[in-house]
This record gives C-alpha cells, structure tokens and sequence, in this order.
C-alpha cells in the first residue's frame, strides 16, 4: 500500500529544491560584499514577505478578504514597542508579548468573519485599522501619537545579524504556513474557503478552523511587527497601522500569486525592493511600482509565480 | 423507521414553504420526493440537513430529534446529502477531494491516517472514477463530478443519503448510468432520499414516491399508484377538461416561419441544457412549448433571445443574423417575457411601461401605452403604484405589457401562468387571445400547464431532458401518454 | 456653541451629500465600489484649483475645468482598470471584488503620484466664491461657504430631476434595479455604463471643486477622502441614494461635533465606531435592502 501523501504539488521535488536554493542564496548575501543599505532593503522586504505570506493564509485558503493586516501587524509593533519603552521587559519577551497579543487581535477580528459575508468582512477589517490608529493618537501621551515611539533596546546593531533575523522569520513562517496548508487542516480550511455549506456538510464545525486561521495569521503577522520595532527602532503608525500599507501587503500577495504562501513572500520582497530600485525617480516610483502591480493583477491574475506556471505549460 | 418527519413547517415571509408535511423512511428504502416547482421538496430535505432551521415540527433520525441542529450535527449523526451545484476543491487531485470527506472534523490533524487511502480508493471504484484518482476535478466530465460528489458523500458511510436532483443537467445515457449506479448503493444499511421533479425519471429506481404541491404532501404511495392518483395528475397537467378547449385549427404544414431553431444546444459549463433542438413557430399563430420544470424551456427562449450563448442556427422573419446581442435581437422585435419576469421593482407601472417603450417617438409611446393598458385595465388603475406593491398577478401583467411595449413582432413568454390565481389566469388568457385576433405578432409560449398550453395553442412542441420528443398540431397532442407515463 | 455647530454641519454635510451621491450611483448602477472616488475629487479639486490661478474667467473656468476633469478620471478608471478586470474570466467572483477594490486602490496611488508630480504634493484651497460673510443663527459665516452648500443641495436636486423626468435618467435608474430587465428591453448595458461613469466622473469633479473651496485638497488627500465616502456609503446602505444622504448628514454632524467636542484629530473616530457596529449588526446598512 502507498503511504498517503496529502502534498497536492504534482510538480515533483523541484519547486522544494528551488527554494532551499533560494534560501540559501539569500543566506549568503551578506558574504557577497553587498552594502549595508542592500542588506536593509532586503530585511525590509523579508519582514514583509512574513505579511503577505500570512495574509494569503487567510485570503488564499480561508477565503476571507483582509484589509485590516496592519490591525494584527501594528497590535504586534506596538505591544512591544509600549512595553520596551517602559523598560518593562527585555527586546525577546517583547517580542513574544507582541506575537501573543496581535493573536488576540486576531481572536477580535475573526468574530465579524463568522457572520459578514466576504466584502462586508473586508470593510470591517478595513475600519478595524483606522479605528486602531485613532486609538493610537487619542493616547498619544503614552503611544507617541503620529510621530510614534522609540524603543530604548535594540536586539543586535548589526545589519547582518538583523539581516538573518528577519530571513529566520521569514523561512520559519514559510515553513510552517506550507506545512499547515498541505495538512488536513489546510485541505479543510481551503474546502470551507471555497464553499462553507459544503464543508460544514461534510460534517466540518467551521468555526474553530476559521479562527485558528486567523490566530496563526496574526501570531506570525504580530511576530515580524515586533521584530521590525527592534529592527527600526521606533513603532510608528505609519509603518504599522496604516490602511494604505494594509493595502500594500494584499498588493503584494496577488502580484506574488495568491494561494501559493511562496508566491506572496516573492512578491512581497520584490515590492519592497521595486520601490527602492524606482527611487531616484521621486514622486514617480511609487506610480511606477503602482503601474507594474496594476498590470500583472489585471493581465496575470496568477501572479508572477502563476506566469512561471504559465511558461512550464507552454514549454 | 429510521427517518421520521412529523408536521414540518417552514416558513419564508409569508409564504409556507413547507406546511405540515409528514413521512418517513426506513433503512433498505429508496424513497422518491417530487412535486413541481416551488413546492417545497428542496426545503424539506434542506431541514433534514439542517441546512434550514424549520419553524416548527419533528425530524426523528434513530428516534433522535435533529431537527434545528447545525449540519456538522447532522452529518455527524449519519446523514449525507450530494447537492445539485457541487464545487469541489479545484486545486487538488480527485482523491486528496475524498480525503477531505474522511478526514474527521479535529483541529490538530496533521497526519492522514493510513487506512485513508484505500477508503478514498474503494469509494472511487464504486462510483467508477477509479481511472481519475490523480486527475483534478476540472478535468472530469459533468456526470463525473456528481459522482465524486456522491464519492464524498458515501465514504462518510452514511444511513441517510440525500440525493438533490440527481440527474439534472444529465443526458439519456448519463441518467441511465447513475441510475443503475444509485440502484447499486440500496443496502439494509441504509435509507437513500432523492429529489427531483420529474416523475418518469424516478418511478423505475425508487420504492415509493412521497408527492409533494405547494408545500403540502399530496401523495405517499407506490409509484404506480403515485402516478395514477387523480391529484397528482392535476398538479402536472393542470385542472380541467382538456378536449373542450383544444383547438381545431391546424396550421398549414408550409406556412411561413417567424422563427426558425435549427440544431441548437446549450451547454452550462458541462451540463447539457438543451440538445440538439430544431422546430419552427408560424407566423401570426400561437405556439406552445410544453414540458416539466427542468426539461430545457428557459433554455430554450433564452438561447432564441441571445441571452446564453447557444449553438446552431436561429432564423428571425427568415433572416440569419450573426453574432447578434440580446438587446440588439430585442430591438429587432423578438422579445422575451422571462418567468423571472425581471420587473424594475422600485419603479412605478408607468415607469416601467416606459423602459419598454424606450425606444418609441412620444405620439408612438403614447397610442402603445393606451393600447397596453385597454388589454390590461389593472395595469392603467396602478399607474401610479410601484411595481414591488403589485400581486404576483399584476406583476405578470405588468411584464408583459412591457414586453407589448416594444411592439414585438414575436413575443416570447415563459410560463405566463405559473402560480397565479384563476382569475389572472383568465386575465392573461383573454389578452392572448386578442392579440392572436390581431394577427400582428407570432406568440410563443413555455407551458408547465396543459391545459392553459391547449386552449391556445395551434402548435405543440414537447420537451424532456432538453430534447424536443413531439412536434405537431395541437389536435394530435395526447397530453397523459407525453407527459406522464 | 451649538449655533456653530449646527451651521458648519449644515455645510459640511452638503458637501458629503454631493460627493458621496455620485460614489454611491456608480455602485448602484455597476457594482462596483471605486476607492479612487476621493482622488478623482483631489483630481477635480487641483486641476480646478491650477485653472483658476492661470485664466481670466477665473471661477467658471475653474469649475468647467474641473468637471472635465472628473469627466477624465471617471473614464480613464473605466477603460484602463474595470474593463480589463471584468473581461477576465478566469477570476471568480469573490476574486473579483477582492481584484476590484485592489485595482482601484492601485490606480488611487497612480493618479495622485500622478498629481504629485505635475501640480507638486501641496495642499491648494481655490479662492472664496463670493466675499463677504452673513449672520446666521448669530454665527458669522463665510457667505462663499453658505453659497456652496447651497449649490451642493441644487446639483442634488438637479440629479433627482434627471433621474425621475428624463429618459436617459430612468434608464439608469432601471439599471440600478435590474440590469437584465434593461437588456430585455433592448438597451446596450455597455453604453449604460459608458454613461454612469461619465455622470459619475461629472459629479465627482463638481464636488472636488467645492471640497477644494471648503477644506481644500492635496494629492494625498484622496484616500481620507474616500475613507468618509465610504463610510457614509455603508451606514447609509450601498446603492441606496436617500440612505446616503441622510448618512451624510449624519456622518456630517457627527464628526463637527467630535471635532468641537474632543479635537479636531478625533473627528472620524465615532463615526468609525458606529460604522462597525451597525457593519456588525446590519451589513446592509441602515437603509439599505437585501
């Protein structure tokens, strides 16, 4: 008898060997004499590939829109960020205090998922951030208001070691976020992503995948928030509680190809590195970046990693 | 008895969807639930999934009350249900699909148990789609996705097993496959439920038949006996004696065709709609296209008014046009009355009658909307009214009038009688007799009702599983042996 | 204080009635929630703004400017992001409305780097109406502000007026309530939309030039902007015009009195708060139908 295999790739080992290329490569970017400025952009877009893979486990396999990432992202930045200010815990119980209460977060934001249907889920969890960031200034005497906190700690001053951090961060969430959809339970949570009459049918209490999606979405969301405090040194609305940079985490799911985790860690890095790369253009790049995403999400739905596909086919 | 329903009621607004049905079922049976249309058979087996809560009544499964559980109760009490519509997981493998329906509802389940496979491989030879275990779903033929679905639904070992409409969208030989292969599924084991609203289709594979007509169980017998009840027969061919209205006329066999269908089928996806039909409509005669609910009517009218697509060939007044729109085909005076009637509810009559005439020049829009509402008094008393306060009657008034109001050269109308009182019935009837006494425009009309289908039509057309079965004057139309039997 | 209040609310809820009528017509007639809306008003707003610096006919031009360019916008969003997105068919339908709302944010962020880079990421305000100020209530307003809500109510009522009486207008109307009944009865629902975008684009680029007069624009201004838009549009019910008028004078009086009350910076906050709870309790709204 064959041992069970629920890996849906029928692509064979490839797509693994390229990433563990990939993984290493970056590994060894900082020995290849890049500069430090590189090497921050490249954290950046790390942290940010953690974003998008986490928001496409909610809308690629749970199928709920979330536009409200920088509600789990920005509770995570700034538990830390208030707690490290007020010299009451050290930088790494921050950080885990950062990842635990963005799951509370999530906790919050999955109630309007059990009721609204897609669209109307996604207005609230837009709303959920504005809210956040009026909040936010309305305690402006402890959070900093708009111009936000600095934390007293650092982790490491180190660009490489902050540079392995956010690759550590960003490897271990991608690990984990495949490992979870290739499981029972992600070929339960797509099956109620895609029709929930169906799944609850087949005997499924939609209710406790539906929030454990939303807790692993926002722990590693609230993880890398917290991270990335340290990493910049301050926690600013911004940076993190910002609907427009919400919106720049969806923008970077579907131009990597939603419904992979791969594809919007991709896409997450190449936005992030875009923009800097377009920069001498001033005003310009952010249109430019806007224009190259706009034309990939209207001519290749799939995504970049959706037009490898593409061209596997055409070969 | 296994599955016991007591005095079921459901309610949606003021209509009794469900009113009072009783019935059971015990394991070894296979049990039949048809009815027309709207009479309430997809809802009760809706409750018994609890996909609906009823309002008030008994569901006994085991001598157990589930009736109002959530559905992942009730699936895990034994009872499955393979709905008409299915979307399977496209992504994955028709078996990682059934590891899904075995996979046990836990939260921390990483590891497929190791019996799993050759319980997803077993399940798949039964249903016959052992050769597409490595295919994705997108890849199978339409009969082969409701047989996954019945896959899924069997690998859960169920003692109820509900079957929506089976066979919809299914052709001949389809159907007679998956008949033989629900027949198989009999056990002692279990009790198998199946909808569906044709009775021919299931009086072969079912051990009795529980008929049901505006949300009230009308018979509960053997097929036979189900088939010859006298109220079954008029709540499938209408009340009346059908020879006093039927038509002498003949029309001549070569009179010219307002409309010519030739070779057209539609397709949804992978079901089959319509297949193959051909037939004429004369001109200047009333032409009835009569058939149960599901056989390929609609279809029919709305490949002919270009709203699916559809191929083959359809002739207008003995032109061909090509690749035409539905509104340029409206405008061309080929207009459809649709049974969803798709009134502008939160305009008034008046408003309405206007969109119609859109395209007409005031004095024109004027003598139209006078001639309109001299066939439809009601219509000129609501003028004011919006068209979401009218009866169900007045608002099938209203859309025809709309459709009179782009002066049709053939008008269309889909089930102009479905579910009206008899007093609009005459209502309707008297306009369609005008109108043909006019002589300015062919009318084709989709009938569930005979009787109503008779006493206007000069030409009959019979459809079953969208094919056309009968073709000829109304006077050679032997309504029970077409229909029914 | 309460004199005050009720004055500028009075305004300011003109001006969100005007430039959430033609957001909320577009989705009734289309579906489609465009969240450029409040930079197509920036867009109107600047261009507006740079007409009346640079001719003669000072305000008139200005507004014919910027109506043109609201025109622009509204089809330039047609033909270049909605079009290709519902002509693709590999998308489902949950797909396409997350695809939606994104494209129209892309293009939010094309258009004001777009703006930014002609007209420069400044705050312009286009100069007073009419001089002078008036007593109302006690309360010394600007007559140039009272003028405005004024013609925000008149270009309302104008908007009625086609609606109800003209045949164009009621075709739109029956789209909004029933697309395929319109196509039944022999209308192209392409130049429908063609048509409610143009209206659309119209509407929005007159009320960008009176929000320039009252709170004036910048080119970052668009996604605040569609943020109260929205939310007028939601509490009010989508696709319902009264709902959202009343919404926008509820929104309207909210935030002034927030603003008078807890500060300026705070204004939306309750507003955002009633808005998810009546999302919670109500998804369609306060007036909307489902």
């Amino acid at each position: 008898m064959t041992v069970p295999r629920s890996d849906r790739s029928d692509t064979g080992p490839w797509p693994y060997i390229v990433a563990a290329i990939v993984v290493c490569l970056l590994a060894a970017v900082p020995f290849l004499g890049v500069n430090a400025y590189l090497l921050s952009i490249l954290t950046l877009g790390l942290f940010f590939a953690v974003f998008a893979m986490c928001w496409d486990l909610l809308f690629g396999y749970a199928g709920e829109p979330n536009f409200g990432a920088t509600f789990l992202i920005g509770t995570g930045a700034y538990t830390a960020a208030l707690l490290s200010s007020n010299g009451l815990a050290s930088p790494a119980v921050c950080i885990v205090a950062g990842a635990i209460a963005a799951v509370v977060a999530g906790v919050l934001l999955a109630l309007p998922a059990l009721r609204l249907r897609g669209p109307y889920f996604g207005l609230v969890t837009l709303v959920a951030t504005l809210i956040l960031r009026q909040v936010i200034i309305l305690f402006s005497d402890y959070t900093g208001g708009e111009i936000g906190i600095a934390v007293p700690d650092i982790i490491t001053i180190s660009s490489t070691l902050n540079f392995y951090i956010a690759l550590g961060a960003a490897v271990l969430t991608a690990l984990v976020l495949r490992l979870l959809v290739n499981s029972p339970f992600g070929l339960v949570l797509e099956a109620i992503g895609q029709d929930p009459l169906n799944a609850r049918v087949l005997g499924f209490e939609i209710t406790k995948y539906k929030v454990s999606a939303f807790c692993v979405s926002a722990f590693f969301s609230g993880l890398a928030g917290a991270l990335m405090v340290f990493y910049l040194g301050t926690a600013s609305t911004n940076v993190f509680v910002d609907a427009s940079v919400g919106v720049q985490v969806i923008i970077a799911a579907i131009v990597g190809g939603r419904r992979t985790i791969v594809g919007p860690a991709i896409g997450g890095v190449f936005l992030i590195a875009a923009a800097q790369y377009l920069h001498p253009l001033g005003s310009l790049s952010e249109m430019g970046v806007a224009v190259v995403a706009l034309v990939i999400l209207l001519f290749l739905p799939g995504g970049l990693l959706g037009a490898t596909r593409l061209f596997r086919k055409a070969r | 008895m296994l599955l016991e329903v007591t005095d079921l009621l459901k309610r949606f607004g003021g209509l009794k969807a469900v009113d009072g049905v009783s019935f059971a079922v015990d394991r070894g049976e296979i049990l039949g639930l048809i009815g027309p249309n709207g009479s309430g058979k997809s809802t009760v087996m809706n409750l018994i999934m609890g996909v609906l809560k009823p309002d008030s009544g008994s569901i006994l499964l085991d001598s157990r009350e589930i009736g109002g559980r959530s559905p992942n109760r009730i699936a895990g009490h034994g009872v499955s249900m393979v709905f008409q519509h299915s979307r399977p997981l496209h992504q994955q493998t028709v078996l990682q699909n059934l590891y899904l329906a075995l996979l046990p509802n836990r939260l921390f389940n990483f590891r497929l148990s190791p019996d799993i496979d050759s319980r997803a491989h077993d399940a798949l030879k039964l249903v016959g789609l052992e050769h597409f275990a490595g295919r994705k779903p997108s890849e199978l033929p339409f009969a082969g996705l409701r047989r996954l679905e019945l896959a899924k639904s069997l690998v859960r070992k169920p003692s109820l097993l509900l079957l929506d409409e089976p066979f919809a969208g299914l052709s001949a030989s389809e159907m007679e496959e998956f008949s033989d292969l629900i027949r198989q599924l009999r056990s002692d084991e279990r009790a198998i439920i199946l909808v569906d609203h044709n009775v021919k289709g299931v009086r072969a594979l079912v051990d009795r038949i529980v008929a049901m007509s505006s949300g009230q169980k009308i018979a509960d017998d053997l097929p036979d006996h189900v088939l010859a009840s006298p109220r079954v027969r008029e709540v499938y061919l209408g009340r009346g004696d059908e020879a006093v209205f039927r038509r002498p006329h003949s029309p001549a066999p070569d009179a010219p065709s307002a409309l010519k269908v030739e070779h057209v089928s539609v397709r949804y996806g992978e079901a089959i709609a319509l297949d193959d039909v051909s037939l004429s409509v004369p001109r200047g005669e009333v032409t009835a296209v009569v058939g149960l609910n599901g056989a390929g009517k609609t279809s029919l009218f709305n490949a002919i008014c270009g709203i699916v697509p559809a191929s083959g060939t359809v002739e207008y007044e003995g032109r061909t046009p090509r690749a035409r729109r539905a509104y340029e085909i409206a405008r061309s005076g080929v207009v459809l009355c649709p049974e969803t009637r798709e009134l502008f509810t939160d305009m008034t009559v008046q408003e309405n009658l206007g969109i119609g005439g859109n395209a007409l020049a005031a004095a024109e829009k004027r003598r139209q909307t006078e001639f309109v509402e001299s066939l439809f008094p009601r219509l000129a008393e609501r003028r004011k009214q919006f068209a979401r306060t009218l009866s169900g009657g007045e608002q099938q008034q209203l859309a025809i009038a709309r459709a009179l109001m782009m002066k049709p050269s053939i008008l269309l109308i889909d089930e102009p009688t479905l579910g009206l009182a008899p007093i609009i019935f005459d209502a309707i009837s008297n306009v369609i007799e005008t109108l043909r006494e006019s002589g300015e425009l062919s009318l084709f009309l989709a009938e569930q009702n005979l009787t109503f289908a008779l006493r206007h039509a000069d030409l009959i057309h019979v459809m079953e599983h969208g094919k056309i079965k009968w073709s000829g004057p109304a006077g050679e139309f032997d309504a029970g042996s077409a229909l029914i039997a | 204080m309460l004199a005050e209040l009720i004055v500028s609310g009075v305004i300011i809820s003109a001006i969100y009635a005007l430039a959430t009528t033609g957001f909320t017509l577009l989705y009734g007639v289309s579906g489609i929630l465009n969240l450029a809306h409040g930079t197509t008003l920036a867009t109107a707003g600047i261009v507006a703004w740079y007409v009346a610096g640079r001719s003669d006919l000072g305000l008139v031009a200005a507004l014919a400017a910027g109506i043109a360019a609201g025109v622009a916008a509204g089809l330039l969003t047609f033909w270049l992001v909605i079009r290709p997105l519902q002509r693709n068919f590999e998308l489902s339908e949950s797909d396409e409305h997350v695809f939606m709302l994104v494209a129209t944010l892309l293009w939010t962020i094309i258009l004001q780097e777009g703006l930014a880079s002609i007209f420069g990421d400044v705050s312009v305000s286009l100069p007073q109406m009419i001089p002078g100020v008036v007593d109302i209530l006690g309360v010394r307003t600007p007559a140039s502000s009272v003028f405005v809500a004024i013609i925000a109510w008149l270009v309302i009522g104008l908007l009625w007026f086609y609606v109800s009486k003209t045949k164009s207008g009621q075709i739109l109307l029956a789209a909004s309530i029933n697309p395929r009944g319109l196509v039944l009865c022999g209308i192209n629902l392409g130049r429908v939309h063609l048509l409610v975008w143009a209206l659309y684009g119209a509407l929005a680029g007159f009320a960008g030039v009176l929000v320039a007069m009252i709170l004036g624009v910048s080119p970052s201004s668009g996604l605040d902007l569609t943020a109260t838009a929205f939310s007028i549009v939601v509490l009010g019910g989508l696709g319902s015009v009264g709902g959202t008028l009343i919404a926008a004078n509820l929104i309207g009086f909210i935030e002034t009195a927030t603003a008078y009350t807890l500060g300026p910076s705070l204004r939306s906050l309750p507003a955002l708060i009633i808005l998810v709870i009546v999302l919670y309790f109500r998804p369609q709204g306060l007036f909307g139908r489902r």
